[in-house]
């Protein structure tokens, strides 16, 4: 069976933070869509911390992720589907696109 | 481990207050915003976390060790900076770092929260501000959700924060043992500050609505936690929970399906809801000793009163007006001795009322604005002068400033019409 990676991008742009309130709420979305698709998600990924490096070509070390993108990782899950539109279905599920943050969603090439 | 729907409803809104509360105290409130900043994000790290590990068996524990690290973590990197800066270095408190902290911590931690909103209380802030910061840092609202709850922009609530933590700052302000003589010295203050935001809640029936619920029940909540707690516990705030639960009682019945304002007179009773009511009756027993006769203690007695009439015309004017004339002496407020008035009208007739009415002066009317016009023309209408009515109607309606408000009045113009 396939695996996709869906890539959560968060927004670089300044926002409000959510209350605790809208928090809880997303937990219990993000437990609901593990419930839902069950062994669909074979990692559920996690988090990524916005800081990091980018090594640049001629080994330059430079603070990263890439400070001028309008986006940046905010984290991953794996799932599996038989298809480009099955993954499609379970990333639509996802708290990060009910919520209406943009999902990528890639095929691993299988070549492992 | 557990699932997160048996987490308690609000339990990340609470859990933002106590844990807001340990650190502050811990630390000092000169780190109060380094505090809420690491619990947002113990809270955000719980997001990711639990949904894949399953929540802890002690989330709690877990947060605040979370929130604890974090904060340590920032604090060393502030010495680090200090040390660049000035070449010197700033000891570090790093007694919260104690694995006892943790065991201690769900002993402690009720009294904590008491401790922050009595912080939040400090004489030095302005009364509107205690309100935001007792929402914000105790209550655990965003600052968004505290615009929406007390009609106002983001941006005032921002200041209003800003503006308290500064007042914290240049008083040298700190989170202390509550002992007597402070809980007797900022009481006052505290249950006023519960009493806004039980009112912003209560009174203003617009904006967010689900949001405005949860000001009465943040209020309620606030008020059980003083009456219980063994130092604060008093006569005045157990009247206070009484007189919030009374209230509550009665909320549901005050809006029609479409969102519109329904008077008293034409409440559904049978709507009221009997076992608040009953346990309001028990908290003003419990509030009926001491010789401190507190306007929570008459507010409630008012409150009683509508609530035990089985109907509009049964009710017991004569001694609502009483009630309102003991009020009046102690606490003229502009919504008193407009809610006096009305009173009157009923046990004296429309012209006492009207007397009253046009006894208040031409400032306390603005603020009273569209109240005082609505009150003037259901008066009017009640002598038989509807043309009167009408025209007050329509002031009412030029001046109301909520969607219900203006639906009511609407509603009035067009039966006149």
């Amino acid at each position: 069976m396939p695996k996709y990676l869906l890539i959560y991008r968060d927004s670089t742009e300044p926002r409000p933070q959510p209350s605790p309130e809208e928090m809880q709420g997303f937990l219990s979305m993000w437990e609901g869509w593990f419930q839902q698709f069950g062994k669909k998600i074979v990692d559920a990924g996690d988090g990524l911390l916005p800081t990091g490096r980018v090594l640049q070509p001629g080994g330059v070390v430079a603070d990263g992720p890439y400070v001028e993108a309008k986006e940046m990782i905010g984290g991953f899950s794996v799932v599996e589907a038989s298809s480009y539109d099955e993954a499609v279905e379970i990333a639509k599920q996802c708290p990060i696109a009910v919520m209406g943050g943009p999902v990528e969603i890639r095929e691993f090439a299988g070549y492992v | 481990m557990s699932s997160a729907s048996e987490l308690v409803e609000h339990y990340f809104r609470h859990e933002y207050g106590r844990l807001v509360a340990l650190l502050a105290s811990r630390l000092g409130v000169r780190y109060l915003e380094l505090a809420e900043d690491v619990v947002q994000s113990a809270l955000s790290r719980a997001l990711t976390a639990w949904p894949r590990s399953g929540v802890p068996n002690d989330p709690s524990a877990w947060l605040y060790r979370t929130a604890k690290n974090l904060a340590l973590d920032a604090l060393r990197r502030e010495q680090l900076a200090e040390r660049v800066l000035h070449g010197q270095v700033a000891p570090i408190d790093d007694s919260t770092n104690s694995p006892e902290g943790v065991v201690q911590f769900d002993s402690e931690i009720g009294d904590e929260t008491l401790r922050l909103l009595f912080l939040c209380c400090h004489p030095a802030i302005a009364p509107e501000s205690r309100v935001a910061l007792a929402l914000k840092t105790v209550g655990g609202f965003s600052v968004s959700e505290i615009a929406s709850g007390l009609l106002t922009t983001a941006d005032n609530v921002e200041r209003r924060l800003t503006r308290a933590k500064e007042k914290l700052r240049e008083a040298k302000a700190e989170i202390t043992e509550l002992n007597s003589a402070e809980v007797v010295s900022r009481m006052e203050s505290v249950l006023s500050t519960v009493y806004l935001i039980f009112n912003e809640g209560f009174f203003a029936s617009s904006g967010d609505s689900p949001i405005r619920d949860d000001l009465c029940a943040e209020a309620i909540r606030l008020a059980q936690m003083i009456a219980g707690h063994p130092i604060c516990g008093c006569p005045t705030v157990y009247a206070q929970v009484a007189l919030f639960l009374m209230h509550s009682a009665r909320l549901n019945s005050r809006l029609d399906a479409s969102g519109t304002t329904i008077l008293l007179a034409d409440q559904d009773r049978s709507q009221w809801n009997w076992d608040l009511i009953r346990e309001a009756m028990s908290w003003m027993e419990k509030s009926a000793t001491g010789d401190l006769l507190s306007r929570y203690h008459i507010e409630a007695a008012i409150a009683w009163e509508h609530c035990r009439a089985t109907d509009f015309a049964a009710t017991d004017w004569r001694r609502i007006v009483q009630l309102y004339g003991t009020l009046l002496d102690r606490f003229a407020t502009p919504m008193i001795r407009l809610n006096a008035a009305i009173a009157s009208s009923y046990a004296d007739g429309p012209e006492a009322g009207r007397e009253q009415l046009l006894a208040i002066d031409a400032v306390d009317r603005k603020r009273l604005r569209p109240w005082w016009d609505c009150c003037m023309a259901q008066l009017h209408e009640r002598a038989g002068v509807p043309a009167a009515a009408l025209s007050h109607w329509r002031d009412a309606l030029a001046l109301a400033t909520t969607s219900p408000q203006r639906q009511f009045v609407q509603s009035q113009i067009d039966r006149l019409t």
